[in-house]
C-alpha cells in the first residue's frame, strides 16, 4: 500500500520520524577527533562545529561496516550509526585506540529523529544537517524521556508547513523512490563503497589514510567494482522482492535488493554485475517483467540532485 | 628492542640537530588509523615515564610506551631515498600487512 500522502510531504514539504534503526555512540577525549580522522571514509578536518559529516566505517578489506553520520559537538562528537552494527562498531573501533585519548561509549538513551524534504530547515533552528533523501533534512538526537515531546512538537511544525509525520513503510518506499540505498538493506558487509554509487557523498579521495583505504583507491583508479548499485523502472504494478534475480538475454545479471510502487510506478534499487552497464537500452527482466535500467545510484537524484 | 639502521641513525641526528633538539631522543608511537589499521608516528621528546621501554641505536635514545611496544617489538628503522620520495621505511616482524606507503600496518 502506497503511503502517498506521506511520500507527498517528504517530496514536497517536510516530513517526520523517529529513526529507530540507528543508534549513538559518543566519541570523547583529546585525541577523539583526530583519531576519528583516520577511521571514517570522509573528510572532518576544518568541520565547523554544529555540522555534520556522513562517511562509511570500513573494514580492513574495504567493505562496509557501517555508514555514519559525524554528528560535531562541542568537546564530542556523536556517531549516528545502524543500531544493529553497534558492538561491532564498538569492537572495530576498541581495537584502534592504542594510547589515544579516545573515550566511546553506547549511548542507548539517546534516540535520533529526522525530518526530511525541501522545508526540513523551516522546522526549527537547530539540529544538525542530515539530508537522507537528496530533498534537504535534518536530525536532532533526544533522550528517551524526550522523545515523545520532541516528536509531537516537531511534527506539529511539519504540519504548519504542509508536512507531517511519516511511517517507517513509507520511510522505505522513499528512499527507493527517491534512489537514495539503505544500509542493510541494499548495501553492507557484503559491498564496497564504490558499488553503493554513495561514494559521492561519503568519500573523500584527498584526506589521506583511513582504514580500508587502500582498497577503495585502487577500485577508484581501475574502476572495476564488481558489481554497480543502479536504479529501475519495472513494468506492472507487481513488486518485486528483495534478491529477484535481473537478466538480460536469459542470463542473470544482477539482482534486487529493494523495491516500491510508487506515483509513478513501481521502482527498484538493485546490484548490476560489472560488464553489463554498456547493456543500458536494451530489456532486462525483473521476475520476467520487463525492466528499464534508470541508471546507476550516483547519477541519481538522491546523490546528484540537479542530474534528473 | 627497536633498532635504527646507521643511515636512519644518520637522518634523525641530521634532523634533530637541524630543529635544535640535540638532547632529545626519538619517541616511537602506533597509533590507530591509517590505510591497513595501525601508524607509526616518529617525533623528538625529552621527556619519559615508568611506562616507557628506552633503547639507545647508534647513540639516538629511542622511548616507546608500552601499549605501543607490543606493536614494533623487534622493529628495525631504515631510512630510504627514491624517485618516489624519502623518508623512514619501519621492517616490523609484528606485521602481516603494510599499505602500499609503508606507514601504516596490521596485525
Amino acid at each position: 500500500m502506497v503511503q502517498a500522502h506521506e511520500l507527498a510531504w517528504l517530496e514536497q514539504s517536510v516530513g517526520v520520524l523517529e529513526l529507530d534503526d540507528r543508534a549513538i555512540i559518543s566519541v570523547g577525549g583529546d585525541d577523539a577527533h583526530d583519531w576519528l580522522q583516520g577511521q571514517v571514509t570522509n573528510q572532518l578536518k576544518d568541520v565547523e562545529p554544529e555540522s555534520s559529516v556522513y562517511g562509511f566505517v570500513l573494514s580492513l578489506k574495504g567493505r562496509i561496516l557501517a555508514d555514519v553520520y559525524v554528528l560535531l559537538r562541542e568537546g564530542e562528537l556523536w556517531l549516528d550509526v545502524p543500531a544493529l552494527q553497534v558492538d561491532t562498531l564498538l569492537e572495530r573501533f576498541d581495537r584502534y585506540i592504542i594510547m589515544e585519548d579516545v573515550e566511546l561509549e553506547h549511548r542507548g538513551e539517546l534516540h535520533v529523529i529526522t525530518a526530511q524534504g525541501p522545508r526540513s530547515n523551516e522546522l526549527r533552528a537547530d539540529g544538525w544537517p542530515s539530508d537522507r533523501l537528496g530533498l534537504g533534512g535534518k536530525e536532532w538526537v533526544v533522550p528517551a524521556a524526550e522523545l515523545e515531546s520532541e516528536l509531537t512538537g516537531l511534527t506539529a511544525r511539519s504540519r504548519e508547513l504542509g508536512g507531517g509525520a511519516v511511517g517507517r513503510q513509507a520511510w522505505a518506499q522513499a528512499h527507493v523512490l527517491s534512489g537514495r540505498p539503505r544500509f542493510g538493506v541494499d548495501f553492507g558487509e557484503w559491498t564496497y563503497p564504490q558499488e553503493t554509487g554513495l561514494n559521492p557523498l561519503a568519500v573523500s579521495f584527498t584526506k589521506g589514510c583511513y582504514i580500508g583505504q587502500e582498497t577503495v583507491v585502487m577500485l577508484e583508479n581501475r574502476g572495476k567494482a564488481p558489481k554497480l548499485l543502479w536504479r529501475w523502472a519495472v513494468e506492472g504494478s507487481e513488486v518485486p522482492v528483495a534478491q529477484s534475480p535481473i537478466t538480460l538475454n536469459d542470463a542473470v545479471v544482477g539482482e534486487v535488493t529493494s523495491a516500491a510502487l510508487g506515483p509513478n510506478g513501481v521502482r527498484a534499487l538493485g546490484f548490476l554485475k560489472r560488464g553489463n552497464q554498456s547493456h543500458d537500452a536494451e530489456t532486462f527482466r525483473i521476475d520476467g517483467l520487463v525492466a528499464r535500467a534508470l541508471g546507476p545510484v550516483d547519477t541519481g537524484p538522491a546523490v546528484s540532485p540537479r542530474a534528473e | 628492542m627497536l633498532t635504527l639502521t646507521p643511515r636512519a641513525a644518520d637522518k634523525v641526528k641530521e634532523i634533530r640537530d637541524a630543529e635544535g633538539l640535540v638532547e632529545q631522543g626519538l619517541r616511537v608511537r602506533v597509533i590507530g588509523g591509517g590505510c591497513a589499521g595501525f601508524s607509526y608516528d616518529l617525533f623528538f621528546e625529552n621527556e619519559t615515564s615508568d611506562l616507557d621501554q628506552t633503547f639507545n641505536s647508534h647513540g639516538i635514545p629511542i622511548y616507546v610506551d608500552m601499549m605501543s611496544a607490543q606493536y614494533v617489538e623487534g622493529t628495525e628503522i631504515d631510512y630510504v631515498e627514491g624517485l618516489q620520495g624519502a623518508g623512514f621505511k619501519f621492517q616490523n616482524p609484528q606485521a602481516s600487512q603494510t599499505c602500499g606507503c609503508g606507514s601504516s600496518f596490521a596485525t
